[in-house]
């Protein structure tokens, strides 16, 4: 019952850790080639402008 | 979590943040030529580079370790990745002390959360995520939350989920930014449009969760409305300490704004082109209500140069307003509720002294207003205006907040149980406050911006944008 529980939850870890690898390396980079998306991330690289930033002293 | 504990825990957290920025203000020097000395000073930074951002990548993940710098070749991160895990790691190892921690399980502890939060931001830093401004806090969460809601976290490493005290240490960082001088930025318009607005949505959206939507728990209806209302990520993270919220209510927080900041910052512009408002109008409306400092600059570029420029000022002038909030939240909850976790409505309406009012007020705060006052005076006490303090915050407290808070998230992650996030994603009313608020926010930061940016003060933000 032990055994069938941890094999369980290490099988849970393997499938989250493959869906992070896959949406990461697979899918995200497919997203960002979208034409939208991709003339939107060329344009805020040009502008050296960081969506990202959480304060202030974050932006350039 | 035992009262008197924390009591003691946030003035060994001031100390820690405060050593760490007397050090960095030490390690940056303003130089003079001797020959004009009337020139503007040179700044001397022995610590540029200790603390790295990584770089942006698309496909390969390695990318993200190699710095490009605007001039010169690219160069490897590995460097400054392990200074900022041994500086890190001495600022946390006081806390492991005072909480007793064994050297051993501190190190493998530590270690374990520094690859987490390497990890972290090498998602965030993935071109598709970063651009849409989903920020690393993120994908630290997500990576406890793996670990915690799948295999479980093991017995060693329970006592190195610190996270609440590594935030409060961030937090007393993140003061030094919130720089008063920044307030007059664009004079009266933007302080019109951040700081009367901000706190009339602020306190009329906790109103409406407490009264209306009965939301059952007050911390998770401020954290939310301060999120909402302010500015977004460091907004939910401040007030959150400021009132003790729970892990889950910060975590779910953020997690709704980060989703609403990318929707609106590619509607918002699309709104102002659509209607033909004018730029300056639909810029200050953006700086006012997206929440999200970086995803404003992102917004305004959109419309222009000009657009960038005030939706970027007014959202500074609204970041300031985080140090006041916190410090209203804290004495406000401190003086309502008996409970350290804000969970005792029996203590809602009793008559309160100073004394237990102070007894019950979390100290870090003042270390958070203490440092935002010194480095706001900063500059009446240097050579040159503002240089040194800009110098100490953009290029090394900021850096390394950044990492402290990517280091908490992650053990926020482990420690969370996401049954508890799915309660409140379920239970709908935490949703509706969100967006009741944000509207609410719309219309009134629009009707202030277009009464300071278009009628009263239109044609002098022209002229100061012309020159």
């Amino acid at each position: 019952m032990i055994v069938k529980q941890a094999q369980r939850k290490a099988r849970n870890l393997i499938i989250a850790t493959l869906l992070l690898v896959g949406s990461w390396t697979v899918v995200l980079p497919w997203v960002g080639g979208l034409p939208g998306i991709r003339e939107h991330i060329r344009s805020m690289r040009q502008q050296r402008i960081h969506p990202d930033a959480m304060f202030y002293t974050e932006l350039e | 979590m035992n009262h008197n504990r924390t009591f003691h825990e946030d003035w060994l957290l001031i100390a820690i943040g405060a050593i760490a920025l007397t050090t960095f203000a030490f390690l940056v020097r303003l130089e003079t030529d001797g020959i004009e000395a009337k020139a503007k000073p040179k700044v001397v930074n022995q610590a540029k580079g200790w603390f790295p951002k990584l770089e942006d990548w698309d496909r390969d993940p390695a990318r993200a370790f190699f710095a490009k710098p605007k001039s010169g070749e690219p160069y490897f991160l590995g460097r400054s990745i392990a200074v900022t895990c041994l500086v890190a790691g001495l600022m946390i190892l006081p806390i492991a002390i005072y909480k007793k921690m064994r050297l051993g399980p501190f190190l493998l502890g530590y270690g374990l959360l520094f690859g987490f939060a390497i990890l972290a931001f090498l998602m965030a830093s993935q071109s598709t995520v970063k651009y849409y401004n989903f920020e690393y806090v993120l994908w630290a969460l997500l990576l406890g939350l793996m670990i915690s809601n799948t295999v479980g976290v093991p017995q060693w490493l329970k006592p190195m989920l610190i996270g609440d005290s590594i935030i409060k240490v961030a937090l007393v960082l993140l003061g030094a930014e919130v720089l008063f001088g920044k307030l007059v930025a664009l004079g009266p318009p933007g302080i019109f449009t951040s700081w009367l607005v901000t706190p009339i949505v602020l306190v009329t959206t906790f109103w409406f969760g407490q009264r209306v939507l009965k939301i059952s728990s007050p911390s998770l209806n401020m954290v939310i409305s301060a999120d909402m209302s302010v500015c977004g990520v460091s907004a939910a993270i401040a007030t959150g300490a400021a009132c003790r919220a729970k892990k889950e209510e910060i975590s779910y927080a953020i997690g709704v704004s980060l989703l609403f900041t990318a929707i609106m910052m590619v509607v918002q512009p699309m709104i102002v082109s659509w209607t033909g408002m004018d730029k300056v109008v639909g810029a200050a409306w953006m700086g006012g209500t997206i929440d999200s400092t970086g995803a404003v600059a992102a917004a305004g570029a959109i419309l222009g140069d000009d657009a960038a420029k005030i939706a970027t000022t007014v959202k500074m002038i609204q970041n300031v307003l985080i140090g006041v909030i916190a410090f209203a939240v804290a004495a406000y909850w401190s003086s309502r509720y008996r409970d350290p976790n804000w969970t005792d409505a029996a203590g809602l309406n009793e008559r309160v002294g100073l004394a237990e009012i102070w007894n019950r007020f979390p100290k870090f705060i003042l270390g958070f207003i203490g440092a935002s006052l010194v480095f706001s005076f900063l500059p009446y006490f240097t050579s040159y205006q503002g240089l040194l303090a800009d110098t100490i915050t953009k290029e090394i407290t900021t850096p390394l907040r950044s990492w402290l808070f990517c280091l908490a998230f992650v053990a926020f992650g482990l420690e969370t149980d996401f049954r508890n996030l799915w309660q409140y994603l379920r239970e709908g009313k935490p949703l509706v406050l969100y967006l009741v608020g944000q509207a609410w926010s719309l219309v009134l930061s629009l009707l202030m911006a277009y009464l300071m940016f278009g009628v009263l003060y239109g044609d002098k933000i022209k002229e100061i944008m012309a020159k």
